[in-house]
């Protein structure tokens, strides 16, 4: 059972706690954040904007501060794109914008009005796998599956950055054409995290499609 | 253990367990971003609310007070779970601490309040107002009281 | 995150008036600023949304050097032909930070000015001088293993986590400004970012409403190109110490450090004893360096991967 009178002692009760050090400045500081402030409460900004996902044109009224990543789930309802860190360092919220992969958790969505996204959802179909989504499947490149929309999508986007001639940290010559590699795989998906390590899995994955499409 | 010769092979890399690729019945739902996770069904709970937790701002101690007033003034905020009116609290069997904390801390970023509002960004807002004043063996520490 | 309104400016010049605007601030990538603004350390009440302003071309000079737009992307500008091939170091440091998807959306600007990642910084139940002038330094008394060696002050003890940056002291780059009076000036990218001293809260001289408009490079440095960044991971961390060095046949040249200050450290008065070798310079280049105990390391580290480096150079 909690006690929870505590959650109710008086301001002179917390001035009586001993030990008190240099900290008990704040007191009052405290104790007058216990009035209501005098600023004035803040609505939402709300604004319009429309962008293209998988070629379908959508119009939309977002408050400014919702991210792209937030308009895609939670507005569009296209969920396949996940919200791993929403702090740009895990990858799970990778989508294409305007042909190049972005953490689109560190986007707002009225930053890409006109822009032309792909998420997961518009690679392939049940019946159409994109054939990385299809390597995933046979090479077995997950297990909970939740960084897996952001690996594809990456992985995607990392044999077209090495087609284009891209360097990368591990790229020896850069002034040559980078090859695919395991290391330059490695390398080029390090922005994709998973927790499960499917990570040798993953590699093999895109071995194998760009095995195929060499 | 050092790390000073270089790993060679071992069991693992013949790939027969562990790494061995195994067809999975979800695996075509996951490739295509069509596995529905947590808050990811939509059709089943249209309109459905969001909540921002608030951590614990000291590692081991007590919440001294905590004041809701601006967070619940915030806009869209609908309501504010804390140990106080959440009814009775337990843990699962695996787990170390409480999920929700209060007023005893347990560890550092334990979740002490759930703002519930109308969208995601409304309540972690409305989280910024929640001013917590904490009680720790070594001082009086005040979380997010000033504006 | 706070509320706050949204433009996009057209031209350079609605930018700046639009700057004026209490509480405004420029958004170009995004990638550091969101990430602040999420956590609420940075709360602009306005944005400007300068990805449309044409700065985004990267230039020859007729000196042979080359302007680069303050809007050019990350990867683009790792991937231009002519950094590639003339000022590699660029190219290896900016292949080195962050991710791809980070890269294809920092911008050169942006990641100028991109702010610490000191976790004191980030936690913000932490007293910081940086966030809360005055409040104290919690690193100084905390886990101080990726700080500053050299350059802090009793006050904060942060360092500058732009790999990008410390090959364009290397090159000598230079900041072009557009002031909100709609004056111009060139900052050598030496001074435009500050040490912390007493004020950690003002980390570079731009003026309020000053935008970048370019960084230049002047004409290419022959040399062997080499950054080197060391590392927890061997990718997708920030640097425990880096070097940028260009180097010359005889063994001379020059070098920069990162991950050591609030700013890449130089010392160009002691290059010419580059050629006595990593120990003898390291000294020089490292003199009055003030480690905690946490990350006094840093200091052999440099010298010898400064030694790794001079032998990578030999090689050729």
């Amino acid at each position: 059972m909690n006690d929870l009178s505590d959650l109710r002692i008086t301001r002179r009760g917390v001035l009586k706690v001993g030990a008190v050090s240099a900290t008990a400045l704040a007191v009052p500081s405290v104790t007058t954040a216990q009035v209501s402030s005098s600023q004035p409460v803040q609505a939402p900004v709300i604004s319009k904007l429309s962008f293209e996902v998988n070629g379908t044109l959508h119009s939309l009224d977002v408050d400014t501060r919702t991210t792209l990543l937030d308009a895609l789930r939670e507005h569009l309802h296209l969920t396949g794109t996940k919200k791993g860190c929403d702090h740009g360092q895990c990858g799970a919220c990778t989508v294409i914008v305007d042909g190049q992969r972005i953490n689109s958790c560190l986007s707002l969505a009225v930053m890409n009005e006109g822009a032309k996204i792909s998420t997961i959802e518009g690679l392939g179909s049940k019946n159409a796998l994109h054939p990385m989504q299809a390597a995933f499947i046979k090479h077995d490149g997950f297990q909970c599956g939740y960084c897996t929309p952001g690996q594809i999508c990456s992985a995607v986007a990392v044999l077209d950055e090495i087609k284009q001639g891209i360097p990368s940290h591990v790229t020896a010559d850069l002034t040559a054409q980078p090859q695919v590699t395991a290391e330059e795989i490695r390398e080029r998906m390090s922005g994709n995290i998973c927790r499960c390590g499917a990570y040798s899995n993953i590699v093999d994955a895109i071995t194998d499609v760009a095995g195929r499409t060499a | 253990m050092k790390f000073n010769n270089p790993a060679t092979t071992n069991p693992i890399d013949q790939l027969k367990i562990v790494g061995k690729a195994h067809d999975r019945i979800d695996g075509p739902l996951k490739v295509m971003g069509a596995a529905p996770y947590a808050y990811e069904h939509h059709k089943e709970a249209p309109h459905p609310a969001y909540g921002y937790i608030v951590g614990a701002a000291i590692a081991k101690g007590r919440i001294a007070s905590m004041s809701l007033i601006e967070a619940r003034r915030a806009p869209g905020v609908l309501h504010i779970v804390t140990a106080e009116n959440a009814g009775r609290l337990d843990k699962g069997s695996f787990n170390t601490a409480a999920l929700l904390g209060g007023p005893e801390i347990q560890h550092y970023h334990q979740a002490i309040a759930l703002v519930i509002a109308e969208t995601f960004e409304q309540a972690r807002r409305g989280s910024i107002g929640a001013c917590r004043i904490y009680r720790s063996k070594r001082q009086l520490r005040s979380g997010r009281c000033k504006k | 995150m706070k509320v706050f309104t949204f433009e996009r400016a057209q031209t350079a010049e609605s930018a700046l008036a639009a700057s004026k605007k209490s509480g405004a601030k420029f958004i170009a990538g995004g990638t550091n600023l969101l990430d602040l603004m999420k956590l609420e350390i940075e709360t602009p009440g306005h944005l400007i949304d300068i990805n449309g302003l044409g700065l985004d071309k990267i230039e020859a000079l007729p000196d042979g050097g080359l302007r680069i737009g303050a809007l050019v992307r990350n990867t683009a500008l790792a991937a231009d032909e002519r950094v590639r091939r003339d000022y590699g170091v660029l190219s290896r440091a900016l292949l080195a930070g962050a991710s791809s998807q980070l890269r294809n959306k920092a911008t050169t600007a942006g990641n100028l000015l991109q702010r610490t990642r000191c976790p004191y910084f980030y936690d913000t139940n932490q007293p910081c001088n940086k966030r809360q002038p005055g409040s104290g330094c919690s690193a100084i008394e905390g886990f101080s293993r990726q700080h500053a060696v050299i350059g802090a002050s009793n006050a904060c003890i942060a360092t500058h986590p732009s790999d990008m940056a410390v090959a364009m002291r290397v090159l000598d780059a230079q900041v072009e400004t557009l002031r909100a009076d709609a004056s111009t000036r060139t900052i050598p990218i030496a001074d435009l970012h500050r040490l912390p001293g007493d004020t950690p809260h003002v980390e570079h001289i731009l003026e309020p409403g000053e935008l970048i408009t370019a960084v230049t490079l002047p004409k290419p440095v022959a040399g062997t190109h080499i950054y080197r960044k060391v590392r927890d991971r061997a990718s997708y961390a920030f640097a425990l110490i880096s070097v940028a060095a260009i180097i010359q046949p005889n063994g001379g040249g020059r070098v920069a450090l990162g991950g050591v200050a609030h700013k890449p450290w130089r010392v160009e008065a002691a290059e010419a004893q580059l050629t006595s070798g990593a120990d003898a310079f390291t000294k020089l280049l490292l003199a009055n360096a003030n480690p905690t105990h946490d990350n006094a390391f840093k200091l052999p580290l440099v010298q010898r991967t400064l030694a790794a480096v001079l032998a990578d150079a030999r090689k050729g």
